[in-house]
């Protein structure tokens, strides 16, 4: 629904003007990963905020806090992921889709997902003890997402430039990937430290 | 001792005059066949001094040195020069682009690369007797000032924010790393006066973060035109410094002593990864108009001469000292706080 309704909002205001028609690759794929962006934010902030009160008590005493991370990680990567899936399904019907490089997009895609996934669900469980504070955890999460966004966007703009796979795209598909590899390993680690109390 | 060394860089690079240079030439570009009076605006020079000795002007085109034809001083700073080029002797030069290089007893030698550029023309005019000799350069290495920042083009006169506005960063990352020793620390330790630490550190780190940000502005001003360009290490820059500021309103945003210590821990630990990304990864991978990315000349390979190394280094060390120092008040105080509270 949030997806659906962003998608609106960016066709309503691109429509003004015609500008819809001569959208640049750059910006098609700024707006594709600032709509993935918000909307992973808020779906992912649910997922330590609205447990109520009692329940992480009866976490703790059943399972550890490594197998809870764990768990919440994956969920969120595979919510984020089908998230993106549909997010771009929804843009290439209802603005354009400009992409000639489908593997490529589609790793940037899964890759892109998991690290939002990944950065926020650290970020919204460092929230949710600082007081279930959704701003916090913009406030937090937002410059870490930057470098992501950076690399994301130019990814994007390489599958919808050129059919062909280059170095520079190869590297950078590494450095995310080694993104995607460091952030679950730093959260399984520290986890422990921030959800005791 | 870090304030004697920091006096000495403050007061060395205020006082340390920058070496002579030519500033401006007009007009910038000779058509051959006729002999053109230039005029060329040179920098800390002393043209009018009775010890300036011979002056010499040399215009140099690969490996040959034309020297001037007449030289007309006009002040202290400015000087008129005749040159020309010879139609029939234009395919013969190595280069269109003449570098300028003047020397004299007072300030030695001093250049402008590109100086100046000949347009050839497409009907070479044979019955033109004008041709540019060749000379041979006699210089004689007097200098009189024995240390002086070099002249380059751009930077001009704020070479001398070298001193400021990188160790800025250096003092920053360095704390920024200290603070994540701590943390670790803590987290293995538990140990409430390792927080201090590495809270304070990240105060320290965030002013001289400011501070770089700010040095880097007034410079980028001159040097590049506008506060604010788009480069990778200004951005870097940027979120690194949002990053700690995000670190202190999660401090500020939870009451509890243990918990609010223990998350701030965690957070560091995980920012410091995307931190060293910035500053180490993607500054490396994209171009950049600062010194050392993207196809810039590096640093240490001739943008500092002797002369900025002898201020570079104890500025260095002095701006470190002084972080750690300011560091170890606030630390300090903050203890004496808890102590007070308990």
């Amino acid at each position: 629904m949030y997806v659906f309704s962003s998608v609106l909002v960016i066709y309503f205001a691109l429509q003004y003007n015609n500008s819809i028609q001569e959208l640049s690759p750059v910006v098609w794929s700024v707006l594709f990963w600032l709509i993935i962006l918000f909307s992973s934010v808020n779906a992912i902030a649910n997922s330590f905020f609205r447990e109520p009160e009692g329940r992480f008590y009866y976490y703790y005493w059943l399972i550890s806090p490594q197998a809870l991370i764990l768990a919440k990680l994956f969920y969120n990567f595979i919510f984020t992921v089908f998230l993106s899936l549909l997010s771009f399904g929804i843009f290439s019907l209802m603005v354009s889709n400009p992409v000639v490089n489908y593997p490529v997009f589609l790793i940037t895609i899964i890759l892109g997902g998991t690290g939002y996934s990944f950065l926020f669900t650290t970020m919204s469980a460092i929230a949710s003890r600082a007081g279930n504070n959704a701003t916090l955890m913009a406030v937090l999460g937002f410059p870490l997402v930057i470098p992501l966004i950076i690399f994301l966007t130019k990814l994007s703009a390489a599958a919808i430039a050129s059919p062909e796979l280059t170095d520079e795209t190869m590297r950078n598909i590494m450095l995310l990937v080694a993104f995607n590899i460091v952030q679950p390993v730093l959260a399984l680690i520290l986890f422990p430290y921030i959800w005791r109390d | 001792m870090c304030v004697i060394l920091l006096l000495y860089v403050v007061l060395g690079s205020y006082m340390v005059p920058l070496s002579p240079g030519i500033s401006k030439v007009e007009p910038l570009s000779i058509r051959p066949d006729s002999i053109y009076s230039l005029e060329l605006s040179c920098y800390h020079t002393h043209f009018k001094n009775p010890g300036v000795g011979k002056i010499q002007f040399w215009f140099k085109s690969g490996n040959d040195y034309f020297p001037a034809r007449e030289l007309r001083i006009l002040s202290d700073n400015k000087i008129e020069a005749k040159f020309g080029v010879g139609s029939l002797q234009q395919d013969s030069l190595k280069s269109t682009n003449f570098d300028i290089v003047g020397n004299d007893d007072i300030d030695g030698t001093f250049a402008l690369r590109e100086g100046i550029t000949l347009i050839k023309s497409t009907q070479p005019d044979s019955a033109s007797t004008l041709l540019a000799k060749t000379g041979v350069v006699e210089v004689v290495h007097n200098k009189h000032q024995f240390l002086a920042f070099p002249y380059r083009e751009i930077l001009y006169e704020s070479i001398r924010n070298t001193f400021f506005h990188v160790p800025m960063w250096f003092v920053m990352t360095a704390l920024v790393f200290f603070s994540l020793v701590f943390s670790v620390l803590y987290l293995n330790k538990g140990n409430m006066r390792y927080d201090i630490y590495s809270h304070q550190s990240i105060v320290v780190a965030l002013v001289f973060g400011i501070c770089g940000l700010a040095t880097g502005m007034v410079w980028a001003k001159n040097t590049w035109g506008h506060y604010w360009v788009n480069d990778p290490k200004l951005n870097g820059a940027a979120v690194g410094v949002m990053i700690y500021a995000a670190y202190l309103v999660l401090r500020g945003s939870i009451d509890d002593e243990i918990k609010r210590a223990r998350i701030a821990a965690a957070y560091n630990i995980f920012s410091i990864v995307i931190f060293a990304l910035f500053i180490y990864i993607i500054p490396r991978l994209t171009d950049s108009l600062h010194p050392g990315n993207g196809g810039n000349p590096a640093f240490s390979k001739y943008d500092l001469d002797s002369s900025l190394r002898m201020f570079f280094y104890p500025a260095c060390i002095g701006w470190i000292l002084l972080g750690f120092w300011i560091f170890s008040i606030l630390a300090r105080m903050q203890l004496i706080k808890q102590k007070q509270e308990l």
